[in-house]
Formats: structure tokens, sequence, C-alpha cells
């Protein structure tokens, strides 16, 4: 188990401004660092292998360009950390890509800060070293 | 010997005169009264009487034969006034009344001044001379007749002997059946031919063995007639079936006549029977033709007649009279010009010169005229006729072509609108053999090709299309036409879209359907094809599709940009919130969040949507459930279930109605299970007769007593209210065990989906 009084470092990738800031404001509350955020795709493969967090925030629609999970797949090979999607709805296929996807969690708008953290601390243990080893 | 003289006679003795006296010869005077005045002995000695006893007697009365005397007598008046003499034989009656015969030469003696004194006659005693003669004369009459009757009996049994033999030949040799009766009917002989048709031997045939012979049907009515013309004397004459002993059949015809012994008595018949089955064949084959042929005019509407222009009968066969609507009853013997007098007057002139030259040249031409029948119906006849070189007989025959000319005139009509039809279609419609030959070629096709249809009609197709003009054919050239003309030829309906070819040297978008033409028996002889330029169609689908597209683009960026502008204000009232101070403000800035929620979420569900208008309300209350569960973290303790229709929901309905869900599920999660108390929440949507029914209900701790949810000032439940009024909609709460939240409104629009997709049809 981590420890809880380590910070994760969190990198956030969301179009929307706005919601990012809450985003980081809800994850610095719960003594998370982010490390980086990207509001598009591209963005976020140039970023995320420098910004080397220990677990990525990733919403799944992104407006244009590609979505959050095709994001997700292209970033693996290049930084390796786990993901933690967000999404405003329940969809099947959605959820089947990313339980494919491994040690990923896939939490639904609105949700409690209590359940980011949770998810975030969850996905972190289950592949403990991935982030220091990418 | 003594001579009485006449008185007044010189009485000298003359030797002259006894010779007289003596001589065998009648030497008389008679005065002019005829009274004897004088005679010689030898008349005396002939007749018996004595001189005297004759002297001064009236001649005539004495001695000639009652039955001669006065003719002699005025013979002998008129030879004396006359002065005449006469030469005769006469006969004299002697006394004993013997006849004898005298040949006599008188002489008138004259007085010296010529007056008549009286007749001297000499006669000659002829009577055995004539008696020899006639005795003579008797014989060789007999000896004639004797010679005439020999002759006459040898021809007559030469003749017999000869009808005889021929007879028996002839009955031997005869064709015909010959048998003999005696007079009581029974058979006394049968020739072989009868024999032959009867199937019987003479020796059956015989006495009345030939009854046998008669078909079972026709043997009570041949016996009865037999017995009765013998009983009666008459003549037998009757057509009958005989019957062979192997079954088979014979029509006979069988005659018989009475023949007569020298007294008149009937002694016998003699008969013949013929055998007339091949007559009778012939008859009723030609009966069965004759039926025919009046079965085959009737229903070929074919009259004919025959007329004999040299005796003038005229005679209509019975379809004849149907077609000229006249009763054959009226007119058994038609009059020659009968058919004429119901020719339409307009077309009189040409039937009265065709029957001319009918007459003239025995023969007519197929001609067809308009014929007025008895009841005034106005038919067409087409009409022909020859004069026979057999009989000299006009034949002629009639047909009522009325109907086939009035089917052929509509044919003609449908055929021509047809073609107008196709012709005025701007679409291409062609018709191919199964050579690739156009059949019909429609001027939107042949004007394609800058051609007339006369100009392609007959010719192959592969002479108007080069392979360069196909080559949008999937398959090179005119082999692809073909392929689907020959899958259509089997049957198989053929459509090609979007098939490019060049056409006036632009290139064409053309669709084409393929039908196979069938004759009667179901046999595929051609192709049928219709093709549709559909190059502005296309081109037109084509832009409206990346219009189409384009805007349904907008629209979706436009939902999720209110989507995130909703968000957006969501973090902004998170920040906000993050100033305040108590617990209260927190909290109505949280429900403002919650209530963004539902907004959110309709239109994230609309740009995910394909219509773009309308929301699937199951799942987007799924979603919204969901998500309010996640927030107030009631997922350990509250099982939220939706029950929804399948319904999609305009945005205006939607988005109250997701808002509605949103505060009762709300109030359900956040006041109706006081921990520890765990339950269940259900979400029920349902299309009802014209609406929708929506009911949140829980089995947590229920409204307080005397709740009114109209009545209330909570924020939330004049958020329903208002709601509900703005769906024109009810809502009642109540208690039983948990609460019961219940909103009806209606939804005019709305329809199962299911039903709105199987009620749709193909145009």
């Amino acid at each position: 188990m981590p420890d809880l009084t380590s910070a994760i470092r969190v990198f956030v990738v969301e179009d929307e401004a706005l919601i990012a800031m809450e985003l980081a404001d809800r994850l610095i509350a719960l003594g998370h660092v982010v490390c980086g955020h990207a509001s598009r795709g591209e963005q976020a493969l140039a970023r995320v292998p420098v910004a080397r967090p220990d677990v990525i925030l990733m919403d799944i629609n992104l407006g244009r360009g590609p979505n959050g999970i095709d994001v997700a797949e292209l970033l693996r090979p290049i930084w390796a950390a786990p993901v933690v999607f967000l999404s405003a709805y329940t969809d099947a296929e959605i959820s089947e890509r990313v339980t494919r996807h491994g040690a990923s969690a896939y939490l639904v708008k609105p949700f409690r800060p209590e359940a980011l953290d949770t998810a975030i601390r969850a996905v972190v243990s289950a592949r403990p070293g991935d982030g220091a080893s990418g | 010997v003594s001579l009485v003289l006449p008185p007044t006679e010189d009485h000298r003795a003359d030797p002259l005169g006894d010779l007289l006296e003596d001589a065998p010869v009648i030497l008389l005077w008679l005065d002019l009264d005829g009274r004897i005045e004088r005679a010689n002995a030898f008349l005396a000695q002939l007749t018996g009487w004595s001189l005297g006893e004759l002297c001064g007697v009236d001649w005539f009365d004495a001695l000639l034969p009652a039955c001669d005397r006065e003719t002699a007598r005025a013979a002998f008046r008129s030879g004396v006034t006359a002065s005449t003499t006469r030469d005769r034989v006469d006969a004299i009656v002697t006394r004993d009344g013997r006849e004898r015969e005298i040949e006599w030469h008188d002489r008138l003696r004259l007085d010296s001044a010529g007056t008549p004194m009286g007749v001297l006659s000499v006669g000659v005693d002829v009577t055995d001379r004539v008696k020899a003669e006639q005795a003579l004369r008797l014989r060789q009459s007999e000896l004639e007749r004797s010679q005439e009757q020999l002759a006459e009996r040898w021809e007559t049994e030469r003749a017999l002997f000869e009808s005889r033999q021929r007879f028996e030949m002839l009955v031997s040799v005869s064709p015909v059946g010959v048998f003999q009766t005696d007079a009581y009917g029974h058979r006394t002989f049968v020739n072989p031919r009868w024999c032959e048709i009867a199937g019987l031997t003479p020796e059956q045939a015989v006495g009345d063995g030939w009854r046998a012979a008669p078909h079972s049907d026709d043997r009570d009515r041949v016996v009865a007639t037999w017995a009765r013309i013998v009983s009666e004397g008459l003549p037998f004459r009757e057509e009958y079936r005989f019957i062979r002993p192997d079954g088979s059949v014979t029509w006979v015809l069988g005659q018989a006549v009475p023949y007569r012994g020298s007294a008149g008595e009937i002694v016998g018949y003699i008969g013949t029977t013929t055998d007339i089955t091949e007559r009778k064949r012939i008859e009723d084959d030609l009966a069965d033709a004759q039926t025919r042929v009046l079965r085959a005019e009737a229903l070929a509407h074919v009259g004919s007649w025959a007329w004999n222009v040299t005796t003038g009968e005229m005679r209509w066969s019975p379809e004849m009279y149907r077609i000229y609507g006249v009763d054959p009853v009226e007119h058994p013997r038609p009059a020659s010009d009968l058919a004429l007098s119901h020719v339409h007057p307009d077309d009189l002139v040409v039937a009265t010169g065709l029957r001319s030259g009918l007459l003239a040249s025995g023969h007519l031409d197929l001609v067809e005229l308009r014929v007025v029948r008895s009841d005034g119906e106005v038919r067409t006849v087409r009409s022909e006729a020859q004069l026979s070189r057999r009989d000299g007989v006009l034949y002629g025959f009639a047909q009522d072509v009325t109907d086939l000319r009035r089917t052929e005139r509509e044919l003609r009509r449908t055929r021509d609108l047809l073609l107008r039809v196709v012709d005025s279609s701007p679409d291409w419609i062609y018709a191919k053999d199964l050579e690739h030959r156009y059949l019909l070629v429609n001027e939107a096709f042949s004007r394609a090709r800058g051609l007339s249809p006369s100009q392609m009609v007959g010719h192959s197709d592969t002479e108007f299309w080069t392979p360069e003009e196909c080559e949008g054919d999937p398959v090179a050239g005119t082999r692809g036409f073909h392929e689907d003309d020959r899958a259509a030829a089997a049957d198989q309906r053929v459509h090609r879209d979007n098939l490019v070819i060049v056409v006036g040297g632009a290139p064409r978008v053309l669709d084409t359907y393929k039908a196979p033409l069938q004759d009667e028996h179901g046999r595929p002889y051609g192709v049928l094809a219709y093709t549709r330029d559909v190059t502005h169609e296309r081109h037109a689908a084509a832009e409206l599709e990346r219009s189409l597209g384009e805007k349904e683009t907008l629209l979706r960026e436009i939902h999720h940009r209110v989507k995130n502008n909703l968000q957006i204000v969501s973090s902004l009232l998170y920040f906000q919130s993050k100033k305040v101070r108590s617990a209260a403000d927190a909290e109505a800035f949280s429900e403002a969040r919650t209530r963004l929620l539902a907004m959110t979420l309709v239109h994230e569900k609309l740009y995910q949507s394909l219509e773009l208008s309308r929301v699937e309300i199951g799942d987007y209350v799924r979603s919204l459930v969901a998500a309010l569960s996640q927030t107030f973290d009631a997922g350990d303790r509250v099982r939220v279930d939706v029950h929804a229709d399948e319904l999609r929901l305009p945005l205006d309905v939607a988005l109250p109605c997701g808002m509605i869900v949103c505060e009762l599920t709300t109030n359900a999660l956040k006041y109706a299970f006081p921990p520890p108390r765990t339950g269940h929440t259900t979400v029920t949507v349902r299309s009802v007769a014209d609406g929708v029914m929506l009911t949140v209900e829980d089995d947590g701790v229920g409204f307080p007593v005397g709740f009114d949810p109209l009545a209330v000032v909570s924020f939330g439940w004049i958020l329903v209210g208002k709601l509900c009024e703005q769906l024109g909609g009810t809502v009642v709460a109540r208690s039983d065990r948990g609460a019961h939240v219940r909103v009806d409104f209606p939804c005019p629009t709305l329809r199962p989906r299911y039903a709105s997709s199987s009620s749709r049809t193909r145009p």
C-alpha cells in the first residue's frame, strides 16, 4: 500500500479550463500534486512524459480530436501510468474499453471527492513502481 | 224341160234358144218391177221350184235370203234407172232352204225406142267353187296361225330360258342379297350374298329362320312390318340392322314386292337386302360433319349460303339468320336479295356493285360491309363467295366481325396509349430480345443516343455503346449489360444503381431496372428495361447529405458546448461556494450544482443521440439517477431502480421531466432513509394513453403527516409544481409504506419507437 502521506503526482487531461481548475483544486485539497495539465490529446502526449505523473486523470470527452481512451492508448507506450477516466455518463462500450485498458478506474461525473481519492489511490497501489520506472 | 217365154215374144223354135234352155246356167228375165218374166229350166232344177211357180213372182221375195233382199232390190232399181249392168256373186235360196252362190252377169234390155223393158241376167252356180275357195282359205289361215303360234312359243321359251338363266346368274353374283318367299312370307330361297350379309347359312335362313338376323333393337319392328305387309299384299321397304354371330353389325335396306300367278293371286315375294352400312356411316358422318359445321359457324360467327342462280333457290345456314337478325321461320326460303336489303344505306351502292360483279365473274373477294339487322343493330359483316363449277351454285360465307373489329380497335387504342405513355416518359424505356437486339425503344432513349427509335429497333446494343462509354460499368462495355439481361431473363429482378455511363460526351449516373419478358408459356424471350438518369438527383442528394451532415455536426457542437458551459457554470459555483461561510449556503450551492447536473446530462444525451432533437428517456434517467446516487454517496444504503419504457422525448419535455426526477430522487436519497435505514427507490417512466406517467417511490420513512406537496414552501417542491405545470401535467404525492409521487403529463407527439418504425411503409 502506498504511503498515505506521500503525495501522488496527478496529470489532468481536461479540455475545459475551469473544470480542469476545479479538478486540480479538489486534488490539491485531497493532498495530491497536480504535476501537469493538458486540454487536448496532442498536448497530453507531449506533456505527460515530461511531467512524469503517477496517475493520469483523463476526461473521456475531449471535444474535437481523439477521445480520452484513444489518448490513453497512445500514451501507454510513452508513459505507462495508470489512468482514471472521467465521464459524464455510463456507457457499456466505454466501460468495456476502460476495463481492457488494465489498471484503470472509471468515474462517472459528478463524483464525490472521496470517490476520486479512492480511485486514484486504488490504481496507483495496484501498479506500484510503474510511475517511477516509466 | 219346158221354157216359159213371155207371151209377147216370138215363140219360134230356135236352136240357140234350146241350148240356152238346157245349158247349166241360169237365164233370167226380170221386168222393171223385179218380177220374173221368164227363166230357164236350170233355174227350176236348181231351186226346186217349177217354172210355172216361178213365173210372175217377185224375184227378190221368192229367191233371195231375207238379209240380202232389200239391198239387192235397191241395187236393182238404181241399176234399172241408171241403165247400168253389174257382175257379182249373190246367194239364192232353194225351195228346201239351201243357199246357192250364183255369179251374175246382168244386161239391161231396151226396146227399139231405147226405153228399158227389163233386165236379162245370166247366172252361173259357183257354189262349189266358192266353198272350195273358202275351205282353201280357211286351211291356209289355219296353217299360218299355227306357224305363228309355233314361232311365238319357241321365242317365249327361249326368252324364258334366257331370263331364268340370267336371273340365276345375276342372283348368284348379285352384290345385294336376294330372297324369295312363298305367299305366306316364308323364305324359300336366299342367295349367297344374303347369307353373307346376314351371317346365316341358306339352311338357317329358310322358313322363319331369317328372323335371327335382325339386330335385337330392330327385330320386333321388322318382323311385325313383314307380317303386316304379307297379310295386306303390300310391298316391303325397311331400314334396319343385321347382327352377325361374330357380333358385327350391318345396316341393311330390305325391299320386297309380291309376284302374282296367272290369275292375279300373290304366289310369293321376291326381295333384296342391301348392305347400307357404308351409306349409313357416310350419312352419320355427314350428319356429324353438318353438326360440327353448324357449331363451328355459330362459334366463329360464320354463316354460309348457297344460291342457285338458275332456279333462284337460296339457302341460308342458321348462323346467317343470326348474323342478319332474320327470323328463319319467317324466311324459310330467303329471297335472293334478302341479304342486300339488310346492307347499311351508306354501303348499298358498293354492295350492289359487288353483287353484279359476283354474278358476272362468279367470284367475290373478301369484303366488309355494314349490315343493319332486323332489330336495328349495325354489325360489320365480312363476306366472300365463289361459283361452284361442279353444280353451278354460288356458295358464300358471311362472318360477323363486329366484335373482332371492336376488339382490334380497342387493342390498337390501348397499344397507342401504351406507346404514348412509354414515349412521353423522360426515363429510358426499352426492351431487348435474348440476342440483345432492341425490340422497343422509347423517344427519351433514342434521343439520348441522337437517333430515332426506328434506327435502333432490330439492332444489337453493341452497335450503340462502346467500352469507353461504359467504363463506369463494373464489367466493362456491353458485357455488363448482357449479364444483367441474362439475369433478368432468368427471372431475377435486376436493379443496378449508380451506373456511370458516358452519354453524349458527359458522364451520367443511371439507375436501371430490368424484368423478364415472357411468352404465354412463361418462357423468356427478352428483357424489359427502365433506366432513369439520376445524375441530378444523386448530386442533389449528395449535396443535401453533406449539408445535413454539416448541420448535424453544428448541432452536436452546440449541444456539447451547452453541456460544457453548464459544467463550467457548475465549476464556477464550486469556486463560489468555497467563499461561503455557513453550511446552509454551501448546501444551497450544492443543490444548484445537482440541478445543473440534470441539465448537463440532457445535452450530453442529445449530442450523443442520432436524432439530436429527442432523448431516450430511460437512458437519460438511468444516467441521472446513477449520478445522483454517486453525489449523495447513497450506493450502499439505497438501491435505485429505473423502469422506463422506450420513449424518445423532445428536449422541451425531457428537460423538465429530468429535473422533476432529479428533485424527487434527491428528496428520496436525502430524506427517506435516515441512517442506518436502507431501502429501495424506484423511478418509473411509462407511456400511457396520450402521455407519460412518471413515478418516484421509495420504501423509506414517507412524508410527514399532513404533507401537501403543493402547499409546502420548499424550493424543490415549488420547482416540481412549476415544471409539472409547464408540462401541463398533474402531481400527486402520498405516503404508503414510503413516499409515492406520481406525475402525469401529456405528450401528444409521443409515439413508441417500435410503433412509429413499424407503421411506416415504403412509398
